[in-house]
């Protein structure tokens, strides 16, 4: 886990200066925000099913959230 | 006169509730079971269909796959939704990375004779609350020498009059693997082989809205995995002899994942999807993914949404495609291909639409290609395990 502490001091810098350059966003200036293709996974089935098949294929595997089966894919 | 300001004072007031509700439910920021929901991201009821089939190069494997889910909503605050999988197998898989006459690295294939399904389920429920959502998901996956149980639990709290969510999961998978043996049309489980594992995962996320046209999500997780962590069907060259693939009984693996997501109304309402995911693990694997999706609707309320991503992975620090000599003291070896070092490229594009309000229609198509020399991480690997796969799919999804 070599690379653990070299990426999270970066990404924790950008985190933070994302958040603290966002604009106050009002609940009646958010209609684009809430627009189907804004959504992180548009098509769940579609997203779950890839991810499965590239965790069969690749070592890396998770972020997306917790949990589900492993299987025996060769 | 007064009755008409009224009237234009109800419609502003009820189409700004409506505009409200809609941006308080933002598809960025609802729960992961809630967002599996649909494409809006709802918990609205619903039915979701897809068949994927999946076919590697070289007569390797190929997958039919067949995903269903079911979600109602109960009550205002419960929804519960049911996803079932089956996976029907067949084809060949690598077994062993071994050296030809003419000293160049070859693959001992196990012959065309795997077949094999996987049948998964699992049962979420997900409670909202006034600032916060809780999810309990609870599942089983089988194959004939494969089998998982596993729970999960996730929260979601709404911060800053919703502009920001923070998220916290953590799962639990029991597994357990063996081998079994094709002859004669026969399945037998081999003796001797295999074992369980136990693996705990947790996550914390961070979703934040940046303006009124794009937002971001961090997710961390980590993970911890021991017990048979080795694959009963892979060998491994050393020095002459071949041996059973042999790993270490435990694994930590760390991730780090950075999503954006922007919305261009100048480009007739497109949305640009943008992922980088760092992942490591304490078998010395690092690995970059990065992904990228344009979302553009075009007439007719067809959109078109075409994909790229790139991977790259070094390879574990008991990895080798051979090893020439046994090794003193160093019990772990494996020959696998998925811990070798490498690149990937991958691309594919959906079109999809939306019929009567209710029903979507999706179809795609993906291609992969995996490569020893793709990859900037470096690492041990063999050009004998490239290979590539293609992905088509069609989905229904009915709302209702």
């Amino acid at each position: 886990m070599s690379g653990t502490h070299r990426l999270g001091a970066p990404i924790g810098l950008l985190l933070l200066l994302g958040i603290a350059g966002c604009a106050p966003v009002a609940p009646w200036e958010r209609g684009n925000l809430a627009k189907p293709n804004m959504a992180l996974d548009t098509d769940a089935l579609e997203a779950a099913f890839m991810r499965h098949a590239y965790s069969a294929k690749e070592t890396a595997s998770g972020g997306y959230g917790v949990g589900g089966g492993g299987c025996g894919c060769n | 006169m007064a009755s008409e300001a009224v009237a234009v004072a109800a419609t502003k007031h009820s189409g700004l509730a409506a505009l409200t509700a809609a941006a308080l439910a933002l598809p960025g920021l609802v729960p992961e079971a809630e967002a599996a929901a649909g494409a809006a991201g709802t918990a609205a009821s619903g039915l979701d269909s897809r068949y994927s089939r999946y076919e590697e190069s070289g007569g390797r494997m190929r997958v039919e796959v067949y995903q269903a889910a079911a979600q109602a909503r109960v009550t205002d605050r419960l929804s519960l939704r049911v996803n079932g999988v089956k996976d029907v197998m067949s084809g060949a898989s690598p077994m062993a990375v071994v050296r030809g006459g003419d000293g160049k690295l070859g693959l001992v294939m196990s012959g065309a004779s795997i077949r094999d399904e996987r049948d998964a389920v699992d049962l979420s429920a997900s409670y909202e609350l006034d600032d916060a959502t809780l999810g309990l998901d609870v599942g089983r996956s089988s194959e004939n020498d494969y089998n998982s149980n596993f729970f999960n639990i996730d929260g979601r709290w709404n911060l800053n009059r919703k502009t920001t969510t923070l998220a916290a999961g953590y799962g639990f998978a029991s597994d357990n693997v063996w081998a079994v043996s094709h002859l004669d049309g026969r399945t037998d489980r081999l003796p001797g082989v295999g074992g369980g594992k136990a693996s705990h995962q947790g996550l914390l996320g961070v979703t934040q809205v940046l303006d009124k046209n794009s937002l971001l999500q961090l997710n961390l997780t980590y993970g911890d995995s021991a017990g048979f962590l080795s694959d009963p069907y892979k060998w491994v060259l050393v020095g002459n002899r071949l041996v059973e693939d042999n790993r270490p009984s435990q694994r930590r693996q760390f991730g780090v994942l950075l999503r954006y997501v922007r919305h261009f109304a100048a480009l007739n309402e497109a949305a640009l999807h943008l992922d980088y995911r760092f992942y490591s693990d304490s078998w010395d694997v690092d690995a970059h993914t990065f992904e990228a999706s344009w979302h553009q609707p075009l007439a007719y309320g067809w959109q078109l949404v075409p994909n790229f991503r790139y991977y790259s992975q070094d390879s574990a620090d008991f990895y080798a495609p051979i090893f020439e000599m046994a090794r003193c003291n160093e019990p772990h070896h494996s020959s696998d291909y998925r811990l070798a070092g490498f690149g990937a490229v991958a691309g594919g594009v959906r079109l999809e639409n939306e019929f009567f309000g209710r029903l979507r229609v999706a179809g795609g198509i993906e291609f992969y290609e995996r490569r020893k020399d793709l990859g900037f991480s470096g690492g041990a690997g063999t050009a004998a395990d490239n290979f590539s796969f293609s992905v088509f799919s069609f989905g229904l999804n009915l709302k209702f």
